[in-house]
């Protein structure tokens, strides 16, 4: 339990949710703490700034009161600025002499003693001002604490701010110290720090929230996605994703459904293809079958009909191979390994060619086959699958265009495509089936086109050649009327 | 995975510098540094010994008459005293001495003697010699005693004067004048003023006056009488009788001193009378009660005080008494004690004089205590020593010794002769102890050692002249007495150490 755990804690670390999470709070944890920092240390210098320029003012302004008194040792009226001073009750004021020997003392209680101050050896030593501040409660504060036991709130931060009495020769006779409690900025500053924790842990925690909500919104989809695609990994074609929203991942969703149901269509029509080539490949073999059975089992058969008979199924190999055939090039067109041996054509030439060629079997069918072609179209292809796409369609124009009909075959350009078209005036396409003449095994008239020997692959091959060449072919057709297939072919560069 | 490990290692920069920013504090108190204070230079031996005390000058405004012999004419000048020095004596005898001008006449009779200058408890007694009945009127006289009392009443300190012709008051326009507490600006408006109170006051059965007189208290513990101020009404001429009740009040304002005779009581048997000796001397009888006598046993007070307290303030005010005698429980008072020195009435007369040596005045002492706090007491001294230096610190150390609050202050061992001398000078008082005082003081912690060191700052700074005080151990610099008051430097007096709540005067009533 252990191990699964220690797993599945890794595996939860690697997880987008998780490296999101992490990512947030160290940016709003880095954010805060630099702000935080820089905001106590700011607004720190500004309260001590402040507290030291307005408290040794003070310092200064009395000692320059006391200036005179104290010289003339009039004791009374230093005590008497002093305690002026200190009215307040928070502060506590030291008149030192020029050996650092407390004389006055608003709390009358170091009156004598040697002050072992580094502001008052500062100041006394002929400095024109010092300060210090000092932790009260603390053990290294010293004489501090003596000074300041008697003050209220004495366990708290305090300043001691130093100015020189200097007598009227200049002659520093002493120095005043005033002490003054600072415990409010420290905890001001406390305060800023609380609440910019308090702040901090409150935005995280909101961060989290909105994270959980907002990696939703990702790892569902994802998390969907996941699903969908296991689901068609274990052959389900019909798994789908709910889109929601306009954002990458409804795109993804939509392009996931497109896909899942291209492969659905695909896996049809390959089991439709499947199922249309078994058939396809099992009529001729049943047809052969029983005309061997009865060339085998009839006794006597005629020798004339046992000649037909294996006539028969002389034509049904044939087919079968031609399906066969069929079939090949298809599947190398879908693998991709059929290679073009690219040149530059000569459209007319070519179309010429295959016209002469099928002339022949539209006289037979009586049918008036001609082709126009007012410029020279020059295309880049393979020279005999072109060949192959035209006999194809044309062929197919002969096969569906009753006795009396016309096939007409054209080139021209249009801009920088060549255009190719076939038109009869054949029985017609009806408009259900028109979407479906390229599919594999197709056939509008089943019977029709078994007996004119047709596999029912040709236009599929059709498409797939013109499609390799860069091209497209669409066909339309008005039944009863006749069928116009548009072969669309792109010019060769070098040409215009 | 380069760019990863960047940013990881930026994250971990920022986050190192923000804990290092959140930990800084620049603000952090201080840590101990080294100290150096100037230090005092060094200097030689300084053995004081007995009391050294410059003459501190002080001015004074001699009052003369004007030539139309309504005002006066003025002329300050500035007399240097020592302490041993009476400043009224010097003064008076200034006025005396002064050469006149035809604008600035004296108001005291040619060859008038000065016979000597009582000043206790900011009231200044001069008694001058007969010759200065020499004056004509009413009204010469009150110039005389007048010009005397302005010049007085211009020196700092002096709250009262009192004018005696060989121990005697002299009345004004048959009114004893008291004693003058301001300066008196015209004559003719003043004598005008008792000439109203005379006919209103002798004349009328019903009228009052008030005169201010100087009472004589007991000290509380010292043997002294010390004098005070105080408003008295007099509703009839029996004016033995006002003081006697205005006796009764006991101290006002006089914190050392002690109540001589019980208030409310009837002590007088009857009405004081005034008769004439032989010897051509008024003496006035004053028959007290037995209440007396048991208020006496009750007070524990020595009946010599009582005695000179009623002696001093009758003979002081009453105009024209050369002595008093009582009588207590019908018992003529031939003698009496003061401590123990034994006091003698010839003929059962009791005068001022008798009493004049007794006459103290107070002093303040700042009386530390155990727990470090200070009491502002006043003790009685002689007035001729008020002014030493030497005799207050000396009455502080009695002061301290007789401290009965727990631990006393000052050091087991020690007493008058471990302070070897006193020097003033500059308004610096040289104090030079004896090495068994440093000796003892060793054995003083922290408050104690402040408590005696700033005893004798505050005492010694309530004296004129007297602004710091300077120790010295057999004359040489000390760095503390036992560790923690710093000696090298001159120490100023402690206003704060005293609590505001004034000493209440304690209160003796005695059984009728």
């Amino acid at each position: 339990m252990a191990i699964i755990s220690l797993t599945r804690i890794k595996a939860g670390l690697y997880s987008i949710r998780w490296k999101i999470l992490v990512a947030y709070l160290l940016i709003i944890g880095v954010a805060f703490s630099v702000v935080g920092v820089s905001l106590i240390q700011l607004v720190g210098e500004y309260l001590f700034t402040q507290r030291v320029r307005d408290d040794q003012r003070v310092a200064d302004a009395l000692a320059e009161q006391v200036r005179a008194p104290f010289a003339a040792l009039d004791v009374a009226a230093v005590y008497a600025a002093a305690r002026e001073t200190c009215a307040g009750g928070a502060s506590r004021v030291l008149v030192l002499d020029r050996y650092g020997v407390v004389q006055v003392d608003t709390l009358s209680l170091l009156n004598g003693t040697r002050l072992e101050s580094v502001e008052a050896a500062e100041v006394l030593g002929g400095g024109a001002s010092s300060y210090g501040f000092y932790d009260a409660a603390s053990e290294d504060a010293g004489w501090l604490n003596t000074a300041l036991n008697a003050l209220p709130y004495s366990d708290l931060m305090t300043g001691a701010f130093a100015a020189p009495i200097d007598a009227a020769s200049g002659e520093r006779i002493g120095a005043v110290i005033y002490l003054s409690q600072v415990q409010d900025i420290y905890e001001s500053l406390n305060d800023i720090r609380i609440r910019i924790l308090a702040w901090l842990v409150v935005v995280a925690a909101l961060v989290i929230l909105m994270s959980v909500f907002l990696l939703r919104t990702i790892t569902r989809p994802v998390g969907e996605l996941r699903e969908g695609i296991a689901k068609m990994a274990a052959g389900d074609f019909s798994a789908r994703v709910v889109v929601r929203g306009r954002n990458e991942f409804a795109e993804l969703a939509t392009a996931f459904n497109s896909m899942s149901e291209r492969l659905a269509l695909l896996d049809k029509t390959r089991n439709q293809f499947v199922s249309n080539a078994s058939h396809e490949l099992k009529t001729p073999l049943s047809t052969m079958k029983i005309l061997i059975e009865t060339i085998l089992y009839q006794d006597p058969l005629d020798p004339g009909m046992t000649k037909e008979f294996l006539n028969d199924v002389n034509k049904e190999i044939d087919r079968l191979s031609r399906i066969v055939s069929d079939l090949l090039t298809l599947v190398n067109i879908d693998s991709g390994g059929m290679r073009l041996n690219s040149a530059d054509i000569d459209l007319n030439e070519l179309l010429l060619e295959q016209v002469k060629r099928l002339a022949p079997l539209a006289r037979e069918n009586g049918i008036e086959l001609d082709c126009t072609g007012r410029e020279s179209v020059e295309v880049t292809g393979d020279s005999v699958k072109l060949q192959q796409v035209l006999y194809n369609v044309i062929d197919n124009a002969i096969k569906y265009t009753p006795r009396g009909g016309e096939v007409h075959a054209s080139i021209s350009r249009a801009g920088r495509r060549a255009v190719i078209r076939v038109s009869d005036t054949g029985i017609g396409i009806p408009a259900e089936d028109l979407p479906h003449i390229f599919d594999r095994f197709y056939r509008v008239d089943k019977a029709r086109s078994r007996a004119t020997g047709g596999t029912g692959l040709g236009l599929s091959i059709v498409k797939q050649i013109v499609l390799l060449h860069g091209g497209t072919i669409s066909a339309a057709s008005e039944e009863g009327k006749g069928t116009t297939f548009t072969i669309e072919l792109p010019l060769a560069a070098k040409k215009d | 995975m380069t760019i990863k490990r960047a940013l990881a290692a930026l994250l971990i920069a920022a986050l190192c510098l923000s804990a290092a920013g959140c930990a800084r504090d620049p603000y952090a108190p201080e840590t101990e540094a080294e100290i150096v204070l100037p230090e005092p230079a060094d200097e030689p031996s300084n053995m004081i010994l007995g009391e050294t005390v410059d003459a501190a000058p002080a001015s004074v405004t001699l009052s003369y008459v004007s030539a139309d012999g309504t005002s006066f004419s003025t002329v300050t000048r500035s007399l240097a005293v020592s302490p041993d020095e009476n400043l009224c004596e010097e003064a008076v005898d200034a006025l005396l001495r002064s050469p006149v001008s035809p604008d600035r006449l004296n108001a005291i009779p040619a060859q008038t003697q000065l016979l000597d200058v009582e000043f206790a408890c900011g009231i200044a007694t001069v008694n001058l010699s007969l010759d200065a009945l020499g004056t004509s009127s009413d009204q010469e006289c009150l110039m005389m005693l007048a010009s005397i009392g302005n010049t007085l009443l211009s020196i700092a300190g002096v709250e009262g004067v009192s004018v005696l012709v060989d121990g005697r008051s002299q009345a004004i326009a048959s009114l004893p004048p008291g004693v003058q507490t301001e300066p008196c600006a015209s004559i003719t408006s003043t004598y005008a003023q008792m000439s109203a109170e005379r006919e209103y006051f002798i004349e009328s059965e019903t009228g009052t006056i008030e005169r201010t007189a100087a009472l004589y208290f007991p000290s509380a513990a010292d043997g002294w009488l010390v004098p005070e101020l105080r408003a008295v009404t007099f509703d009839g001429s029996d004016y033995a009788s006002g003081l006697i009740r205005a006796l009764g009040e006991g101290p006002l304002t006089t914190p050392s001193a002690t109540a001589s005779i019980p208030e409310g009581a009837d002590l007088l048997v009857d009405n004081p009378t005034i008769a004439v000796t032989p010897a051509g001397e008024r003496v006035l009888t004053l028959q007290f009660s037995s209440t007396l006598r048991n208020y006496l046993a009750l007070a524990g007070l020595d009946d010599g005080l009582l005695i000179g307290s009623v002696a001093l303030t009758i003979c002081s005010f009453v105009p024209e008494i050369d002595a008093i005698a009582m009588e207590i429980d019908g018992e003529r008072v031939g003698q009496c004690a003061i401590g123990d020195v034994q006091i003698e009435f010839a003929d059962g007369l009791i005068r001022r004089d008798d009493f004049a040596p007794f006459v103290g005045s107070a002093v303040a002492l700042y009386l530390p205590h155990a727990d470090g706090t200070f009491e502002r007491v006043e003790r009685a001294v002689s007035m001729v020593r008020v002014r030493s230096p030497l005799s207050v610190l000396c009455a502080l150390m009695d002061a301290m010794l007789a401290q009965d609050d727990g631990a006393p202050v000052l050091p087991a061992g020690v007493y008058h002769d471990d302070i070897l001398g006193i020097s003033v000078a500059g308004g610096i008082a040289q104090v030079n102890l004896s090495a068994n005082f440093y000796r003892q003081a060793q054995a003083l912690d922290a408050t104690a050692e402040r408590g005696v060191v700033y005893a004798i700052v505050n005492t010694l700074c309530e004296l004129e002249g007297i602004d710091g005080v300077r120790f010295y151990i057999e004359g040489i610099s000390a760095q503390t007495l036992s560790g923690s008051i710093y000696l090298k430097s001159v120490l100023l007096p402690n206003p704060g150490l005293v609590s505001p709540e004034p000493t209440t005067v304690p209160e003796i009533t005695a059984t009728p």
